[in-house]
């Protein structure tokens, strides 16, 4: 078993090299990480988003940030360390191993926040 | 002859995917039908913390698209060998990840590096597919046109514990 003093050092070595990167750890997926494969308008008014994204060792996906902008709502699912609790507006739920979430009385347009785009859904 | 397809596999490649993203995994296709596994670590909130058992999970991956895969054509030996490892008791850790694990089972089976080793030894998903690309670009594979055996390495047991 590796020292932890030693993996903590490594990591803080890491952190510098990588941060004179530029690399930055994200909290967003980017485009190609994150797929809307339906979006439902309900009976009662409320939109069904079914999504998808990357799978991770490290991250998961607990749900969405939904907030209200001038031009529409942006919704922006949130990357996670697994050992966090991520507070979002929107919390994933589960049918038949199919993540979703529900956003309710939507009048405005619809737009998906990823790390680099705002794309119009 | 068996008639089982090792295929190794990785959802990013290159120094464009940051260093702790992403996953890498192995597959199995045997009679027409492919079993997925992956090491996780209990912490993982899909999955379930089953303690000291194996970190070894089937079928998380079924639906995942990989960025670089290569495949791998068994032989009876080489399929009794990989049975035994996926029986193993294996534990993830930040030096054991999903990465290193997938490598070293297709160094054991196989004989073939699929490198992941990363910064400071850490192997990384992203580095495996990378070293993945490269060995397709020499060596092409498919799952219908698997790297055939050319030796066969698979004679010892791999045991890591948790």
């Amino acid at each position: 078993m590796m020292d932890l003093r030693l993996i903590f050092t490594l990591i803080a070595i890491f952190t510098i090299v990588t941060g004179c990167k530029g690399e930055v750890m994200s909290n967003s997926y980017s485009h190609d990480e994150l797929s809307i494969e339906s979006i439902e308008r309900q009976d009662n008014g409320s939109t069904k988003i079914v999504y998808s994204t990357i799978l991770e060792t490290l991250y998961y996906c607990p749900g969405a940030n939904v907030t209200e902008k001038k031009d529409g709502i942006h919704i922006e699912f949130v990357r996670c360390p697994i050992d966090d609790l991520c507070n979002v507006t929107h919390p994933l739920k589960l049918e038949n191993d199919k993540e979703y979430i529900v956003i309710e009385d939507v009048e405005k347009k619809l737009y998906l926040k990823t790390k680099n785009d705002l794309i119009k859904i | 002859m068996s008639d089982m397809i090792l295929g190794i596999h990785s959802n990013v490649s290159g120094d464009e995917a940051g260093f702790t993203s992403g996953h890498a995994w192995i597959s199995i296709r045997r009679g027409g039908k492919t079993t997925v596994y992956g090491l996780w670590p209990d912490a993982h909130p899909k999955t379930l913390d089953n303690g000291d058992k194996s970190d070894i999970r089937v079928g998380m991956e079924s639906r995942s698209r990989p960025k670089a895969s290569r495949y791998y054509k068994l032989s009876d030996a080489q399929s009794k060998h990989f049975n035994a490892l996926m029986r193993a008791n294996v534990g993830w850790t930040y030096t054991n990840t999903c990465s290193a694990w997938a490598s070293d089972i297709v160094e054991s089976v196989i004989g073939e590096d699929v490198d992941s080793d990363d910064y400071f030894g850490f192997e990384t998903p992203r580095e495996l597919g990378k070293s993945s690309e490269e060995l397709e670009k020499k060596d092409p594979t498919s799952i219908l046109s698997p790297k055939k055996l050319t030796k066969n390495p698979a004679s010892s047991t791999q045991t890591s514990g948790k």
